[in-house]
């Protein structure tokens, strides 16, 4: 890792110079802001240590500067006592920590490794993030279409901010895995992810569930419960079918939003939280907003980021990856020995309109399996489970097997004798 | 009632402060020198050039911390 330190006193400058090669860290060392900028471009650091007041200028603009020019460059600022106030507008300026003086090299080392570890899992997350698009997976989802491309492209940009995002599609298109997609991307990574459906729960229940209660609140609060947003604090909370949540929970919500405080049902007190906010929705939520099921300040508040997922049928080229991915993860489970498609099966896959989308596809494909007992999964086993599909390419299936309506049994015989 | 000379002195709290953080510089050098002398203890490589530059740091911060002391006897 290559290190840029900025201080203007010799023997500190050559002390953090040797430690941080004893660390296994490429150091420079200058004295001056102009000599930081000077060396800028052509040392090119990852890591910048500076000191806060240096003789021809200040520490926290040499690193805004080289910031600039590459945003993930992470600054270490060297501060005395009498600059701790700076030091902590240092940290809001995006500097990672600081080092307080008389330096301890225990202390250069913990800060070192700290930043070493965190840079080299962001900078394994990043490698991940490229593969996983490169192979058409992002998380949990599948898709080479253009239309899941910007889908995923909208994932990695989103999952680095805190901002709410709101998850727009039809029933079945993966809003709860997008989700969890996002937090998993996050840096909220390894805090909680907690999902709420506001359609599952009687509305009466559901500001106790999501904000929880004090012992003796209401009738059967016996004890003290904390909600789903405490229970995601540091996390990300995502509340699936959030049209269906009452007019009145809305305003709460939107205060608990704006203002980052909750209060329990018959608490006293606010209490700090902070969740990054997922919601989603099978409607479209102007419609719902006309239908007064949405508050419009509260989407305002919800729909900082948009994510729309396509249905199936708008991303039909992906759905032969799709049914090849939940072949696997079945066989994985189920280890039945089905270990492929006929092709003309996937055709009719293909051809099928997919009102239920991803779910529908996952439980045919799961059927077709159960159903199957050769190896091949073929077109005979979907006419049973895809009755209305056209199939204008599957008059037969690749084997030459002539496509009949047969009974899930029958077809099973023919497969096993092959 | 006041007194006069303490209210035209500078801030004291500012001037202990200011003295602890010119005190830190050379302490910092002095640490980081003496861990790197014996650095080069561990390898087998020669401390004196180490070891020289933290106790330059230390007669610094003597120097400095003498100075101090006696501003901060006068306030």
């Amino acid at each position: 890792m290559r290190v840029l330190v900025v201080e203007d006193d010799v023997a500190i400058r050559r002390g953090l110079e040797s430690a941080l090669r004893d660390l296994g860290a490429t150091p420079k060392a200058v004295g001056t802001a102009g000599e930081a900028a000077r060396v800028l471009e052509e040392f090119d650091p990852q890591v910048l240590i500076v000191d806060l007041n240096l003789p021809d200028g200040d520490g926290i603009e040499v690193f805004r500067a080289a910031r600039e020019v590459k945003p993930d460059r992470d600054g270490i600022v060297l501060t005395g006592q009498a600059s701790l106030d700076s030091a902590v507008e240092a940290l809001r300026a995006g500097v990672s920590d600081y080092l307080l003086k008389p330096l301890r090299p225990a202390q250069l080392e913990v800060v070192f490794q700290r930043l070493s570890a965190r840079r080299s899992l962001e900078s394994e997350v990043d490698t991940l993030r490229a593969e996983l698009q490169e192979t058409g997976k992002l998380g949990e989802l599948i898709g080479k279409s253009p239309a899941m491309v910007k889908v995923f492209e909208a994932i990695r940009r989103v999952a680095v901010s805190n901002a709410p995002v709101l998850v727009t599609g039809q029933s079945g298109t993966g809003k709860e895995v997008v989700a969890r997609t996002i937090h998993r991307l996050s840096r909220r990574a390894s805090a909680p992810f907690v999902a709420f459906n506001c359609a599952a729960i009687s509305p009466t229940l559901i500001e106790s569930e999501l904000f929880g209660h004090e012992r003796g609140s209401f009738t059967g609060a016996d004890k003290r419960r904390i909600g789903y947003f405490e229970e995601a604090n540091g996390g990300s909370l995502l509340l699936d079918e959030i049209t269906e949540m009452g007019p009145e929970l809305q305003v709460k919500l939107l205060r608990v939003l704006e203002a980052k405080t909750l209060r329990r049902v018959g608490g006293v007190q606010d209490l700090r939280v902070d969740v990054r906010l997922i919601s989603a929705t099978n409607r479209d939520p102007l419609d719902a907003i006309k239908e007064n099921k949405l508050r419009e300040d509260l989407y305002y508040r919800l729909n900082v980021f948009p994510i729309a997922l396509p249905p199936l049928a708008e991303r039909r080229e992906d759905i032969a990856v799709l049914a090849e991915h939940f072949r696997k993860q079945i066989e994985d489970q189920e280890r039945s020995g089905v270990q492929a498609w006929d092709p003309a099966a996937l055709r009719n896959l293909e051809a099928y309109p997919w009102p239920g989308n991803v779910r529908e596809l996952r439980n045919v494909v799961h059927r077709a399996h159960v159903m199957t007992e050769g190896d091949t999964i073929l077109p005979e086993v979907l006419e049973e489970l895809l009755p209305d599909v056209p199939r204008p390419a599957a008059a037969t299936s690749s084997r030459g097997t002539p496509t009949t309506r047969t009974s899930p049994s029958s077809t099973a015989k023919r497969t096993r004798k092959r | 009632m006041s007194n006069p000379v303490k209210s035209e002195s500078p801030d004291p709290a500012f001037d202990l402060r200011r003295f602890f953080h010119d005190l830190a510089t050379p302490l910092s050098g002095a640490s980081l020198h003496l861990e790197r002398a014996s650095r080069l203890v561990a390898r087998g490589e020669d401390p004196e050039e180490a070891l020289a530059t933290a106790r330059r740091e230390l007669h610094r911060a003597f120097e400095l911390f003498e100075q101090g002391r006696a501003e901060l006897l006068k306030l």
